[in-house]
Parts: structure tokens; sequence; C-alpha cells
């Protein structure tokens, strides 16, 4: 697990991969910080995470997906991590964490902001940390997505069209279930309401407002988990067929 | 070392590897010869856990490829037809990502130093995969597959695109690593296989159609003796008189190469030296024999006559000669089904 996770994120800096996901993250965090905080004269970052910066982050997930499955694939260097001794379980965690670390990186950008606010006002400290932690098991959700996604094609261009399209779905399960919730009977209000729970940026409301929900986490590490499971699981499967 | 037995792999209907059975001992270098399409990829991909077979068992030193993965690959290299390698490393980066991968427990310095002057990349070490020559990331490739020093190597068409010196050097680099390994090596070029491996199997529509050590296999195919013969005769006379020598069977007018002379296609029965009664035959009318050629039966005319056979009629079985392994002659496989178009679902496979 170790090698390949070392290769991965070496890799995402050999050929510039990280240096394009600083780079996006941080333009397009920095022209909503300025617009949305800096511009509004608040230390409130809550709307920057909870809600702009989920697209930057939609983003930088997409491209780390086309790297994950697709182009080892495409390369045929699939072969030599499937023919070797090592476990798959052990390739997709190694590659899940590799793409954990240079997400977590990428979200470290923010902490230029937070003091930019020190240097103006007084950063609300437990609300930024809330932030972080939201941010940091919203993304480890997101990348067992992106690592799905990835494992079931073999283009990696299919593969971060897949992983934005899911997570856009994602964030669209709420209007479709405010939408029934006016529609269905009252005995199937259960199903608008299961459907608005899909949305993984829904359940970052409360880290948003200083507050770490368990049931949030739970959610947030039940789905990466289920992710990881049935990326190992996928990639087995593409054995037998 | 490797017995495989009944190994098939489906895909959905189309059968691209139909009821295997082999044997490979210590220490042999096997040539696994077969067209394009025919399932040699698919068997290599099978025998090296990458993908997965719809029936039958493959055990690697006693260890059961599905059972215990991580032991029975534990004594595998692996080249594939296209290297595994990343583009965006060193070799030597690289090397050291295999080696890790492959749990080596060799001293890393030392180990790697070594297999890069068997494979003659020393020099390369250094330089980014990328800017290698084909011929050079070939090698780098059986770096890779030598890493953890393995009893079996398995190659994957080792030469394709290769330039003529580079496939000196990779046929020889093959020999050389053949003295102290089992090599399974595929192909489609037939003078590969005729020169580096001792044993052939071939295979045609996922069927075994012949398993034989390789001069068994010219030697029973050389049905009859075959010669060109160039003789100072009048053209018109050559093929009656010809003919009627005693265990002569066919005789054919190839062309006229030089001025006065006919160049004849001459085929007499296996036992019979037709040379003798030829010179005599020619002697006494006076006729000059100029040149004479026997005309060998290659790898090539043996495996069009199999690929041929199979590929018109259901097989039997292998053919298998020179008492290799008994126990493969007596594990036929079975007969061929009839949908066995697998050619393109065998390239999306590879």
């Amino acid at each position: 697990m170790m090698s390949v996770f070392k290769r991965e994120l070496v890799g995402y800096f050999k050929n510039a991969t990280a240096y394009v996901l600083f780079a996006i993250y941080a333009f397009l965090s920095a022209m909503f910080f300025c617009y949305f905080v800096f511009l509004e004269n608040t230390s409130f970052m809550g709307n920057l995470f909870g809600v702009w910066l989920f697209f930057v982050e939609i983003i930088v997930v997409s491209i780390l997906a086309m790297r994950f499955f697709s182009e080892e694939k495409k390369n045929r260097t699939d072969q030599l991590l499937y023919t070797t001794p090592v476990k798959i379980s052990g390739i997709v965690l190694g590659k899940y964490l590799a793409g954990m670390v240079l997400y977590i990186a990428c979200t470290l950008i923010n902490l230029v902001y937070v003091f930019i606010i020190d240097m103006f006002g007084t950063p609300d400290v437990g609300t930024i940390f809330t932030n972080f932690l939201g941010t940091f098991l919203l993304g480890a959700a997101m990348i067992s997505i992106a690592l799905f996604v990835s494992s079931m094609t073999e283009n990696p261009i299919v593969a971060a069209g897949g992983t934005a399209a899911a997570f856009i779905l994602l964030m669209m399960a709420d209007i479709v279930a405010n939408f029934l919730a006016s529609k269905v009977p009252q005995w199937l209000m259960w199903l608008p309401r299961g459907l608005a729970n899909l949305n993984l940026f829904h359940w970052f409301d409360s880290f948003s407002g200083g507050i770490i929900p368990l049931t949030a986490v739970v959610f947030y590490i039940s789905v990466a988990a289920s992710f990881l499971f049935l990326t190992a699981r996928v990639l087995e499967r593409r054995r037998w067929r | 070392m490797i017995e495989v037995t009944g190994l098939t792999k489906r895909y959905g209907k189309k059968t691209v590897v139909n009821n295997l059975t082999f044997t490979v001992r210590r220490g042999e270098i096997i040539g696994f010869l077969g067209p394009n399409g025919a399932g040699k990829s698919t068997t290599m991909n099978m025998l090296t856990g990458y993908t997965a077979p719809t029936v039958g068992s493959i055990r690697i030193n006693g260890y059961n490829l599905l059972d215990a993965p991580e032991k029975a690959k534990a004594a595998i290299g692996y080249l594939p037809e296209i290297p595994p390698l990343y583009m965006d490393m060193t070799v030597n980066e690289y090397l050291n990502f295999v080696f890790g991968l492959k749990k080596c427990e060799f001293p890393r310095k030392e180990h790697l130093n070594e297999i890069c002057e068997v494979v003659r990349i020393s020099h390369v070490r250094h330089r980014m995969i990328r800017n290698l020559s084909k011929g050079y990331r070939q090698r780098v490739g059986f770096a890779q597959a030598l890493i953890n020093d393995p009893q079996i190597l398995i190659l994957d068409e080792p030469t394709v695109g290769l330039d003529p010196k580079e496939i000196v050097e990779i046929r020889t680099l093959i020999r050389k690593l053949g003295q102290t390994r089992t090599v399974i090596l595929s192909s489609h070029v037939l003078s590969e296989i005729q020169s580096t491996c001792e044993r052939v199997m071939i295979i045609n529509e996922g069927i075994l159609v012949a398993d034989a050590l390789t001069e068994d296999l010219a030697r029973s195919a050389a049905a009859n003796s075959r010669y060109i013969v160039r003789i100072a005769a009048p053209e018109d006379q050559v093929v009656p008189v010809l003919s009627a020598i005693p265990g002569m069977l066919k005789v054919e007018i190839q062309g006229v190469m030089e001025a006065g002379t006919v160049d004849v296609l001459v085929e007499a029965e296996k036992d019979v030296d037709i040379r003798r009664a030829l010179f005599e035959e020619c002697a006494k009318r006076g006729w000059y024999i100029l040149v004479i050629t026997p005309v060998g039966v290659s790898l090539e005319d043996i495996f069009l006559q199999l690929v041929e056979q199979t590929s018109s009629a259901s097989a039997d079985g292998p053919l298998t000669l020179g008492g290799k392994d008994d126990k493969d002659s007596e594990e036929k496989p079975a007969p061929a089904e009839e949908d066995t178009e697998n050619e393109e679902k065998e390239d999306d496979a590879q």
C-alpha cells in the first residue's frame, strides 16, 4: 500500500497535476473569499466553506478522478499493479490516501484567508476549525466516490465528467426532494427526506455554523468506507468478466 | 512448477481460451505460439493473475493462483506486450517503486544495480522513461519483471515493434535469463520461438493444437524430402524424366534462373534419398546438376498447417510429440466450440 501511496503522491507532482490543482484552488477560493468574505466586511467563513468552496472541491476531486484508475487502465500500468503480490484493497487505499493528502494540501490554502482576517479583525477559531474538519470529511467522501467512478472507466475524461456529474446530481437531490415533498402524500414523506439526505453537501451545514454533528461525521465516514469497498469490488469483478 | 488444468476464459458467449491443460517444468523455455487473437495474451494474463479464468485452475509452485494469489504471484515476473511503465518516472524511480510493490527483501541498492547490469540499462537509470527508445523501454520492462528474482518469467511478445538489432539483443537476453529460470514466451514470430525455445505450444482459437519439443515438431512435419535442383537440361523433358524415378512424388518447374538451365522442385517419399537416383538419371542423359538445395520444413509451415487444420475443422486435441510430457498427451482439450470467433474480444481483453 505504501508503495502505491508514494508513487501516486509523487506522480501528482511529477506530471504537474498537483500544481494545476493548487492553482485552480488558490485562484477560485481567493476569488470567492474576496467577494463573499473580504468585501462583505465579515469574518464569518461559513458561507465560503459551506457553499462556494463546494464548486472548487468538485473541480479538484473530478480532476483527481482522472488519474486514479482510468489512467492506469489506459496506459496498461494496471497490469503491473494487479500481477504483483499486492492486495487490491492495498492498491485502493494507497491511491485514496494519496488523493486525500493532495486534497487536504489544497484546502490548507484557506489558512491564508484566516491570516488575512486576523490582520483586519478577529477570526472565529472554533468555526474555522469545524469548517476545516467538515471540508476534510466531505473530501474523504468525495474522493471515495471519485475513486469508484474512476474504477469503472478507462477514459480519464469520462472519469472526470462522471465524477462531476455525480456530485452535481447529489447536490440537486435537495431540489428534487423539495419538489417531491409538495407532491407526495404524507405516508410517502420518507422518500423526499431520504433523498435530501443523499446530498453530501447538505450534511455540511452544521459544520459551517461551528458545530460538529456526530451524524454527519458518521455519514461521511460511512460513505467513504462504502465507496472504497465498492471500488475494490469493481476492480475484483473486472478480473472475472 | 506451473500446472494448468482445464483453463477456460469466456467473454459472454465467446470462448477465448478453451480448456487448456499443460504443465511447465522447472528450467524449461516454452514458446507460446499462435496467430493474433488466438488467446495467447489472455492465457498469459490468467497465468499471472491479471484476469481470472472462467473455469479451470492454475497452480504456481503448488499454490493455487486464486486461493493464495500473493504466494503464487511472488514467483512470477511478467512482461506484458506493452511494458507497464510510468512515463513520468525515471528508470531509477520506477525500479524502486516496483521493488517496494513486489515486497522484495534483497538489499535494495545492490539488487537494483545487479538487475540493471543484467538488462544493460545502468547508463540510462537517471533518464525519464518517456525519453527512452522502445528497445530501452522494453529492457526496463524486463528489469521490472526480474526485480523479485522470479523463478518463472512470462513474456508476452517481447520483441514486437523493435528494430532488428534490438530484437537480437532481447533474444540473447531471454536465452541468458532462461539459463536459470523457467520462461514462457509468447509470440507470433515463428523464428523467434524456433531460435529461443526448446518446447513449443501452439494455440489457435483458444485451443491447444500442439505441444512438443521444437525440433521434434519440425522433424515430424518433414514428411517428405524436398529439394530445389538446377539442371542444365531441356525444359520440356525434365518433368517426364524425373517423374519416372522410383520414389519420386512430385516434380515442379520453378522457372529459369540461369540461361540453359531449369530450376525444379522435387519431392520424394520420406525414406528415399532421391539425390542418388536423380544424379544417375541426369548423368545417363548427359544433363548437369549445377545446384541441389534441400528444402527444410520450418516451424512456419507446421504452424500454418496446424492453424489451417483447426480453423477448418474441430480439433481432436493437441499434437503432442517427443515424449516431453506424457501427462499432457493424456489430457487433451475438448473439441472446439462452434462459436470461436473471438479475435475482436481477445483484442479487447488485452
